[in-house]
Parts: structure tokens; C-alpha cells; sequence
């Protein structure tokens, strides 16, 4: 077809027009799917590393400043019934190799790491992907005690196991789980001190 | 984050070709004398810088405002289209020595999908405007510097005797799967 | 041409991968598995048919000039909706593919069929034509990442082989492997082409 300014104008305008509105149309459909994806993949991270809760924590998420820096961590609390079990923190490193690592990482209400799993990371696919794929890392954190353990890269004189060729995904991945340790170790001495019977058994230990 | 990682990060460690596979028809269409190779190495950075600065804009003064972050792939698409036909007619007039040194690979530009690559990572990655620039320009060299390195090595395979089925393209791939593994090594600096 | 002839012509005869040699961004940089090579091309596949449909539907009252815009924005809008759908209902696909999904754009594949093709022929063609030339696409990327997985990691779409005791050569799924399995392929491809 012939061009002249009019047509030509015309013609891309309605173009981009429409498409604009198909994809606005789109969008607003899969709005909610995609909402639910991301939910549902936080609440599945959530029951994987905190358990025997029995209240919504996504519900009740509240967002808490790491000590330090300008970067906000989101914070699950778990409860059975009336009881502070303890929380699950949505924390992350942008130290990765490929970005930044996210992780959840769940915390009792004694101090002592849950579990940890891995919810988002593009890391090297074969080196620190592994992250993901592999339990190397995961299994290093499963209910250990943070104050016994020091949670770093043994190249850094640390207790973890790096993964093979992995450093600087495993460093991200240890400064993640600190990260989400001082967001939280406030939080669980404030609980701890208002129950004194808490506190009693703490000393005991 | 510290400009110097930046940099380096980009040259070398997550060289835009050699680890993220992003402008490789360039990279294997446009490689086979370096002198070329500069030349479109040039048009790139011209190209990466401005337009970093373009999208960060756009994106923090107009799609993040009206909440239609979706569009985003449209806007970009076609703010960069348009950003190298602006560029070439602007280099026209101002500077003609240049427009002849980097015009034939301008409209080379819109389908590098290293241009679009960037500008979708740096908003990605949560940049701030200085660091979005800093860190389009230095993806800019690392790709210049990764296809002037491989059209010299082009030009030395030309003259060399290889099987009749590696030629060209193959033998190619294979130089730059060899160039990559070099790169590799840069990866314990930062 | 029969309509079986434009079907399967883009499976050999004019693959878009080992043929026509287009679109090597996506080809190198996601097939560091099978399945995430078959996810790349069968994304970049529905982009193709439907944009092949939408050209060959409005070519005509589209003006000369403006006929690379309005198919940029077309193309794009199809990548958008793509992108959507793949966060909605696929998204630890997603997160893989990562950027490469928005990247489906400036595809010289896309493009190309547009401007060779669908501007030229009717709907049923051109959606055709989008087809044959996309499952040839997500064929190649499929093998391309199988080799790399089997190479690199000793199984194919997840599945081990546990005859070697070994975890397989990692080079192979890292960067520089995408280079060497391409570059051999395509050798290998050549020879029996030429016989």
C-alpha cells in the first residue's frame, strides 16, 4: 500500500492502539494467576522450612530493616494457636554470581535455624545452581544452632562446606541466611524477654 | 554497588557474548576483519549508552508512575528502534567523519538483541541512573573487546586448511566456544 | 507448493537453526538443558504462528513505509502476552529463560518469516509456515540441549545414565560448551548434507 504522513500515522497509531488494549486486556486476566503463582511458591517455601504452624504467616507478613543497611526483608511469623513458634524470613543477597539469591529461611523461636530453601537464584546452571537442585548447601543449615555454628565459607574461616567451584554462590547464599539471622534475633529476644519462663529455659541450655 | 564491579563484572566476568549470549549475529555476521569489528564495537557503545540512559528514564518517569510495567517489552522495543534512527539522522548533520565510520551499522543496531538485553536487565537488576550508564557502557566494551579479539582470530583461520565441513561456521563456534573458556578464567576476579 | 511441502519444509530443508543460521542468541544461551530448550522454542513458536497470522490478516492496509514499525509492535504484543501467560501458569520456567523470554522480539527468525512470508501469502499459509518453521526451531534447541545435558550432566530431560559412574564433562552445560556442541552439530550436519 502507498504511504502518505496520513495513513502512515493512522495506521501504526491503531496498531499500537490495539495491541496496547489486547495486552492491558491479558494482563488484567492473568493478574490473579500470576499472583497466585507467586504466593503459592512463598507458602510452599514457607511450610518447607518452618514446621507444625497452624496460622496463615503470609497473612500476616510484616517487612523489617537488616541492621545497617537500607534493604528490607519480609517476615513471616508462625504460630500454633496463641504460641510464637518461631519465623520464616524471605531474605536475600545480591552477592550471587548471576544476581541476586533468594532464599527462605526459617527460624525457631530458640534461635536455632529451621531449614532453609532456596526460592528464587540464577546462578550458574552445574556450578552454583546446585543451590537448588542439590541439598549440599540446604543440608549444612538443617537445625543448627546459629551461635555454635559460624555461618560462612570455610575459605573465609567459616563452618560451611562451599559448593565445588561455587564460592562466590555459596558466600551469597551464607550472607543471606545472616542477613535473615539479624533481622530476626531481635525480634525473638523481644518475645523471649516478655515470657520469663522462656528466658529460664534458654539459660538452662 | 561499587562502580569498579561494575565494570569489571561486565567486561570480563559476564562478558555480554561469551557468557550471556546476547548480540551474537553481530558477533558472528559482522567479525570477519577487525576493522569492521571496530567499528560496529563503536556503533554498539554509541548506541548502549544512550539508550541505557533513555530506558532508565522511561521506565522510572513514566511505566513505574502509571503502574503498566507489562508494556514495558513494547516501549522498549520501539523506543530503541526509534533512538538509532534519531542517532543516525542527527549524526548526519553534526558529524558527517563519524556518520561514515559508524552509519553502515546502525540500523544493524535495532535487531541486536543485546540493546534490548541490557536495557530489560538494568531495570532487572534494580540500577540507579549512574550505575544503569556505567554499566551499559561496559557491557558495550566487553562486547567490543570480545568481537575485535575473535576477528582477529577469524582473520588468521581464513588462511588456515581445515576439513571441507568445519568451514565457516562451525570452526567459527568453536573459536568462540574456546574464546569463552579463556573468559572463564576471569571469573575469579570479583 | 502443497500445504505438507511449507509444513515440513522448515523442519530440514530450511531449518531456522542449523540451515538458515538465525536466531543464535536463544539457540546458545538456553539450551543448557533439554526441557529448557523445548520450553524456549515451543515460547518462541507460539509468538511465531501467531504473529504470522496477525501480518498476513492486516498486511494490506498497512503503508510501505511504516510496515517494520507495525510489525515490531505486532511481534511484540504477541512476546507480552507470551510472557504473561509463562509467568501465570509456568513460572519456574520462567525464572530459567529469565530474559531471553522478552528477547523472542528482536528474534531475526520472527521478523524475517514476517517480512518473507506472511506478508505475502494468506492466514492458513502463514500460520503453516509459522508452525513448520517453529517446530524445526524447538527441535533443534531440544537436541542442542539434550546433547549439552547428557554431555555436561549425564541425563536427558532429567533422567540419568548411571553407566559411567561419573557426573559427566560440566564444560559442556557452562558457556563455552554452547559454542563447541553448536559448532560440532552444525559440522556434523554439514557432512551428511553434502553427501
Amino acid at each position: 500500500m502507498k504511504s502518505s504522513i496520513k495513513n502512515m500515522v493512522l495506521v501504526l497509531g491503531t496498531i499500537t492502539l490495539i495491541s496496547s488494549l489486547a495486552v492491558s486486556g491479558f494482563y488484567l486476566l492473568t493478574k490473579d494467576a500470576i499472583e497466585f503463582a507467586n504466593q503459592s511458591k512463598i507458602n510452599n517455601a514457607i511450610a518447607e522450612v518452618m514446621p507444625g504452624f497452624d496460622n496463615a504467616p503470609s497473612n500476616e507478613m510484616f517487612l523489617c530493616q537488616v541492621p545497617g543497611t537500607t534493604d528490607s526483608l519480609s517476615v513471616y511469623p508462625a504460630r500454633k494457636g496463641e504460641k510464637q513458634i518461631g519465623y520464616a524470613v524471605k531474605t536475600f543477597s545480591n552477592k550471587g554470581y548471576g544476581g541476586n539469591v533468594e532464599l527462605m529461611v526459617g527460624i525457631l523461636s530458640n534461635g536455632n535455624i529451621a531449614s532453609v530453601s532456596v526460592v528464587a537464584e540464577s546462578e550458574t546452571p552445574g556450578l552454583g545452581h546446585k543451590m537448588s537442585t542439590d541439598s549440599i548447601l540446604v543440608s549444612q543449615f538443617k537445625g543448627i544452632n546459629p551461635e555454635k555454628k559460624k555461618i560462612s565459607v570455610k575459605k573465609d574461616n567459616g563452618d560451611i562446606d562451599a559448593i565445588t567451584a561455587a564460592t562466590i554462590s555459596s558466600r551469597a547464599f551464607c550472607e543471606a541466611v545472616n542477613r535473615a539471622l539479624a533481622v530476626v534475633n531481635p525480634l525473638i529476644k523481644k518475645t523471649t524477654d516478655a515470657s520469663s519462663g522462656a528466658t529460664h529455659v534458654k539459660k538452662e541450655e | 554497588m561499587d562502580y569498579f564491579v561494575i565494570i569489571i563484572s561486565a567486561i570480563f566476568v559476564n562478558n555480554v557474548i561469551l557468557a550471556q549470549f546476547m548480540g551474537i549475529c553481530p558477533f558472528l555476521g559482522v567479525s570477519n576483519k577487525v576493522s569492521t569489528a571496530i567499528g560496529m564495537g563503536m556503533a554498539v557503545t554509541f548506541v548502549m549508552s544512550i539508550s541505557a540512559l533513555v530506558v532508565w528514564l522511561i521506565q522510572y518517569g513514566l511505566l513505574d508512575p502509571l503502574g503498566v510495567g507489562f508494556l514495558q517489552t513494547i516501549v522498549f522495543i520501539l523506543v530503541i528502534a526509534a533512538l538509532v534512527q534519531m542517532v543516525e539522522i542527527i549524526l548526519k548533520k553534526i558529524s558527517p567523519t563519524l556518520y561514515n565510520a559508524l552509519g553502515i551499522f546502525l540500523p544493524l543496531i535495532t535487531t541486536n538483541c543485546a540493546v534490548l538485553g541490557i536495557a530489560i536487565l538494568l531495570v532487572q537488576k534494580q540500577y540507579d541512573l549512574g550505575e544503569s550508564v556505567v554499566f551499559s557502557a561496559s557491557t558495550a566494551l566487553g562486547f567490543t573487546l570480545a568481537l575485535v579479539l575473535f576477528a582477529g582470530m577469524r582473520e588468521k583461520l581464513e588462511l588456515t586448511d581445515t576439513p571441507e565441513a568445519m568451514k565457516g561456521m562451525p570452526l567459527a563456534l568453536i573459536t568462540a566456544g574456546l574464546l569463552s573458556m579463556a573468559f572463564m578464567g576471569f571469573s575469579g576476579m570479583i | 507448493m502443497t500445504k505438507m511441502q511449507l509444513f515440513l519444509k522448515g523442519l530440514v530443508k530450511e531449518n531456522p537453526t542449523f540451515v538458515l543460521m538465525l536466531g543464535m542468541c536463544p539457540t546458545l544461551g538456553t539450551t543448557t538443558s533439554a526441557i529448557n530448550g523445548f520450553g524456549m522454542g515451543v515460547a518462541t513458536m507460539a509468538v511465531l504462528v501467531l504473529s504470522n497470522m496477525a501480518i498476513s490478516l492486516v498486511k494490506n492496509i498497512i503503508p510501505d513505509k511504516v510496515r517494520i514499525p507495525s510489525f515490531i509492535v505486532i511481534i511484540a504484543s504477541f512476546v507480552t502476552v507470551v510472557q504473561l501467560v509463562m509467568q501465570a501458569y509456568v513460572p519456574d520456567l520462567y525464572a530459567v529463560l529469565g530474559v531471553f523470554i522478552p528477547l523472542i522480539v528482536v528474534n531475526c527468525i520472527i521478523l524475517g518469516r514476517a517480512e518473507a512470508f506472511a506478508c505475502k501469502n494468506g492466514v492458513i499459509d502463514s500460520a503453516l509456515d509459522g508452525l513448520g518453521i517453529g517446530i524445526g526451531f524447538t527441535l533443534s534447541l531440544t537436541i542442542i540441549g539434550a546433547v549439552r545435558e547428557f554431555l555436561g550432566a549425564l541425563t536427558i530431560f532429567g533422567m540419568k545414565f548411571d553407566f559411567m559412574n561419573s557426573d559427566g564433562a560440566l564444560i559442556f552445560i557452562l558457556a563455552p560448551g554452547a559454542f563447541l556442541v553448536l559448532g560440532y552439530l552444525l559440522a556434523i550436519f554439514n557432512k551428511y548434507k553434502k553427501q
